[in-house]
C-alpha cells in the first residue's frame, strides 16, 4: 500500500454487504438459523455497495448522488472507518470531521462548550487547539450566550449550526457531510457553502452527500453517481449531475399514472422555422391530447432539468373540448442556455368542479438547447436553474 | 477495475459512464475481508488515543449530575445515603455478631468499595457501546474507549465512595491496620479482571441484547458470593460470617481463577481490618485468573469489533 499525503481517500474495489437472513435475533430465529448452516446453506447477503473505486486527493470535492438506499451514506461510513468494508480496501489518511446527521455525535445533556470540546478531543485535537478557535466556532453558529446552556434546549436550527461549526472548524483533513445543510435555512446554507470552500482552500478534502442538485455542483469538483449499489458514473460533477437529472426524467416518465382522463397523443417542439431551438429564440410547442370528458380547466407546461422542479411554467386556461384536440404554443424567447431540457405538463380542472378527468404533472417529451454555454458560478455559489439573460457590459 | 469504463474523452478526469452489467454479482474471493485483530497495534492505538478515554469518562460523569440539582455533590450523596442504609441494615440484622473487633458495617463497607468499582465498572460498561451509537457512526477512534471510560467512571464513584468510609473509620475509633499498605496490589488484580470483562460484555451485547437483561441480574448474584464468602479459616473465623467456599487444596485455588474478585475482596478485608498479609497463592491464582479475562476480552472484543457500527 503506497503512502498517501494527509487528505487524500482512496478506494480499491470496495464491496459492502448486509446480512440479508438477519430479521430478529429471537431465539427461534438463530434455531432455524442453525438449522440451514447444519444443512450447509450458506448465508444469504444483500450487496450495498459494488466495485467503488476511488481516489481523491487532498482539497478536493467530491459529491455523491443518487436516490435513496443506493449506498451513500454506507458510502461515506466507509470513508470514516466507522464501518469496515466487506470487501477491498478502503484508506482515508488523516483527521475525519463527519457532518452525517443532526445533532449526531452531540450530547445532549452536555453545554455546547462541553460539546465542543469533546468532539474536538475525539478528533485529536488537544484542549489548546480546541479553545483557540472556539470562539469562531460559536461566532459562526451564532448562538452566543447559548453556548453554556445544554444541547437539548436547542431549536434544530442551532443544533445543526452548532454541528456543523465544529465540523467545519476544527480543521480535518477530510470532511464529510450528508444532507444536514438541507435543515438549515437558506442563509445559513449560504453561509456553510462558503465555509466549505474556504476550508476547501485551506486543503481539506470534502465529501459531499446531498439530493440538493444545484449545492453538489456549486460545491463539488467531481461527482459520483450510485444506484442500487453499482457506480453508475463519475466524472466532473455538472457531468454526472446531468446525467443523474436525465435519468430522474426517465424514472419519472416510467412511473406515471396512464388511466387518467386526458391522454398526450403527441408533442413537438421546434424553433424558428421548424429547426433547432436556440437560446433566445422563438420556440413553437404543438401539443396532441385527447380528453375523455368535456372540461373546463387549465393546461400547465413546465421545462425542467430533468428533476420534476421547472424553471419556468406556462399556463393556458380554456374549455377544452371532449376527444381530441390541439394546443400550439409561441414563445417569444427561450430563456434558457445551452443543455438537455424536458418538458412536464399537466392539466387540472379548477378544484371541486364537476369533472374530474385531468393529467398529473408528468414529463412530456425532451428536447436540446442550442446557444450559449451556461455561466458558472463562483465556487461555493449556488445555481439554481440555468437561465439565459442576454447581457452587454461596459468597463469605465 | 473490473467494471468497463467507455470514457466519452480521452482526458484524464473525464467523464466515465459504467456498464453496470459488467460488474459480477460477487467479488473475487480473494477480495473479502478477512477480519484479522491485531492486538498489538490496536493496543498501541489505543495508547496514542488514550486522552478519548478520559473526555469520554469526563462527558459522563458531567452528563450524569448535569440535571440534578445539587448536581455534582450527587457523587458524594450517593455513597453517603447507601452508607446510611448499610447503618440501618447492620444495627437490625440479629445473628451476624461482631467479631474480631471490627464493626460489621465496616467489613461490610470495605467489601462493597472493593467490589464497587468492578460491579460498577461492569454495569456501566455493559452498554456502552450500544448507547454510544451516534459518536460510534461518526467519528474513528478506538472503540476500546466506550467501556474503557465506563471504568474510569466507575473509579471515580468508587473514590467519592472512600469519603464516606473514612467517616466510618472516624466514626468508630478503628484505624485501618498496617497491612493496608497492600491494597494497591489486590487493586492491580482487580484492574484487569476489570478490564477484561468490560470489554467481553460489551462487546457480546452489541451482538446479543440479551446479555443487557442478565447482567443486572446477574452482578448482585456475583457479588453477594464474592462479599459476603470468605475464602480462609481466620477471616471467617474473626468475622464470624457465613461459612467459608472451598476452605482448602485445588478447588480453592481453581475457585480464585474463575472468581478473581473473591480473594480480592478477602484480601482486603484481611489486610484493612485484620491485618492479614496477601495470601500468595490465592492471589496469583486471581492474577493468572484476571490476565484470562483480560486478553480473552480483548481479543474477544476486537474480533467482533467488524460489527459494531453495523449492528449497534
Amino acid at each position: 500500500m503506497p503512502t498517501f499525503p494527509k487528505g487524500t481517500v482512496h478506494a480499491e474495489q470496495v464491496w459492502k454487504r448486509f446480512r440479508a437472513d438477519r430479521t430478529l435475533p429471537l431465539f427461534q430465529e438463530q434455531i432455524k438459523l442453525f438449522g440451514r448452516w447444519l444443512k450447509g446453506e450458506r448465508r444469504d447477503y444483500r450487496w450495498v455497495l459494488r466495485d467503488i473505486n476511488l481516489h481523491v486527493e487532498p482539497g478536493k470535492t467530491h459529491g455523491i448522488i443518487g436516490v435513496n438506499g443506493s449506498g451513500k451514506s454506507t458510502l461515506l461510513k466507509m470513508i470514516c472507518q466507522t464501518t469496515f468494508p466487506s470487501a477491498g480496501s478502503i484508506t482515508s489518511v488523516g483527521r475525519i470531521g463527519a457532518l452525517l446527521e443532526v445533532r449526531s455525535g452531540i450530547h445532549p445533556d452536555l453545554s455546547g462548550r462541553q460539546n465542543v470540546f469533546l468532539y474536538g478531543n475525539i478528533l485529536g485535537l488537544t484542549r489548546a487547539e480546541i479553545a483557540a478557535k472556539f470562539d469562531d466556532i460559536v461566532d459562526f453558529a451564532e448562538i452566543g450566550d447559548a453556548i453554556d446552556r445544554q444541547v437539548k434546549f436547542y431549536s434544530t436550527g442551532m443544533a445543526i449550526r452548532l454541528g456543523f461549526a465544529i465540523a467545519a472548524f476544527l480543521e480535518p483533513d477530510i470532511l464529510l457531510v450528508d444532507e444536514v445543510l438541507a435543515v438549515g435555512d437558506a442563509r445559513f446554507q449560504q453561509k456553510c457553502l462558503e465555509r466549505i470552500s474556504q476550508v476547501v482552500a485551506n486543503g481539506t478534502t470534502l465529501f459531499y452527500v446531498s439530493h440538493d442538485l444545484p449545492t453538489v455542483e456549486a460545491v463539488c469538483d467531481r461527482a459520483m453517481w450510485l444506484a442500487d449499489s453499482y457506480v453508475r458514473a463519475d466524472g466532473p460533477a455538472r457531468d454526472v449531475v446531468n446525467l443523474y437529472r436525465a435519468s430522474v426524467e426517465e424514472q419519472a416518465s416510467m412511473t406515471v399514472a396512464h388511466d387518467t382522463g386526458v391522454r398526450i397523443l403527441k408533442v413537438e417542439i421546434t424553433g424558428p422555422d421548424g429547426g433547432q431551438v436556440v437560446s433566445g429564440e422563438e420556440v413553437n410547442l404543438r401539443i396532441v391530447a385527447e380528453s375523455e370528458e368535456a372540461m373546463f380547466g387549465a393546461f400547465h407546461i413546465g421545462v425542467s432539468q430533468g428533476t420534476a422542479m421547472p424553471v419556468f411554467v406556462l399556463r393556458y386556461a380554456s374549455s377544452f373540448p371532449e376527444g381530441q384536440f390541439e394546443l400550439r404554443c409561441k414563445m417569444h424567447s427561450l430563456p434558457l442556455p445551452k443543455g438537455r431540457y424536458s418538458l412536464w405538463g399537466a392539466m387540472r380542472a379548477p378544484r371541486n368542479s364537476g369533472p374530474t378527468a385531468n393529467l398529473p404533472w408528468q414529463p412530456l417529451t425532451s428536447f436540446e438547447a442550442f446557444g450559449p454555454i451556461p455561466i458558472k458560478a463562483p465556487s461555493g455559489v449556488m445555481v439554481l436553474s440555468p437561465v439565459y439573460v442576454p447581457a452587454d457590459w461596459e468597463l469605465s | 477495475m473490473s467494471a468497463i469504463a467507455e470514457p466519452l474523452s480521452e482526458e484524464d478526469g473525464a467523464l466515465k459512464v459504467y456498464d453496470v452489467s459488467l460488474v459480477p454479482a460477487d467479488p473475487p474471493a480473494e477480495l473479502l475481508y478477512q477480519h484479522k485483530p491485531d492486538l498489538l497495534g490496536s493496543a498501541r492505538e489505543l495508547l496514542r488515543r488514550g486522552e478519548v478515554i478520559f473526555t469520554l469518562a469526563e462527558r459522563d460523569i458531567r452528563a450524569q449530575y448535569k440535571q440534578a440539582v445539587l448536581g455534582i455533590a450527587w457523587a458524594l450523596l450517593t455513597p453517603l445515603v447507601s452508607l446510611v442504609m448499610l447503618f440501618l441494615l447492620a444495627k437490625n440484622v440479629k445473628g451476624f455478631s461482631i467479631g474480631g473487633g471490627v464493626p460489621l458495617i465496616l467489613n461490610m463497607y470495605v467489601g462493597l468499595v472493593t467490589w464497587g468499582l468492578f460491579g460498577g465498572a461492569v454495569g456501566g460498561g455493559a452498554s456502552s457501546l450500544v448507547s454510544n451509537k451516534s459518536l460510534m457512526a461518526k467519528s474513528h477512534f478506538p472503540r476500546e474507549c466506550f467501556p474503557l471510560s465506563q471504568i474510569l467512571g466507575s473509579a471515580f464513584t468508587s473514590l467519592m465512595a472512600t469519603v464516606p468510609l473514612a467517616i466510618l473509620f472516624a466514626a468508630y475509633g478503628f484505624a485501618p491496620r498496617s497491612a493496608s499498605m497492600w491494597a494497591p496490589l489486590y487493586l492491580l488484580i482487580e484492574l484487569p479482571m476489570t478490564v477484561g470483562l468490560v470489554l467481553l460484555v460489551s462487546s457480546v451485547i452489541v451482538q446479543m441484547r440479551d446479555l443487557q437483561q442478565i447482567i443486572p441480574i446477574l452482578m448482585p448474584l456475583v457479588m453477594i458470593i464474592s462479599v459476603i464468602k470468605p475464602m480462609s479459616v481466620e477471616t471467617h473465623h474473626a468475622l464470624h460470617a457465613s461459612p467459608t467456599f472451598f476452605v482448602h487444596g485445588w478447588l480453592r485455588l481453581a475457585y480464585c481463577v474463575v472468581n478473581p474478585m473473591a480473594p480480592v475482596i478477602d484480601n482486603m478485608r484481611g489486610s484493612v481490618l485484620l491485618g492479614f498479609g496477601p495470601q500468595w497463592s490465592m492471589l496469583l491464582c486471581a492474577a493468572i485468573g484476571a490476565c484470562c479475562y483480560l486478553v480473552g476480552g480483548y481479543v474477544l472484543f476486537k474480533k467482533l469489533e467488524v460489527n459494531f457500527a453495523d449492528l449497534s
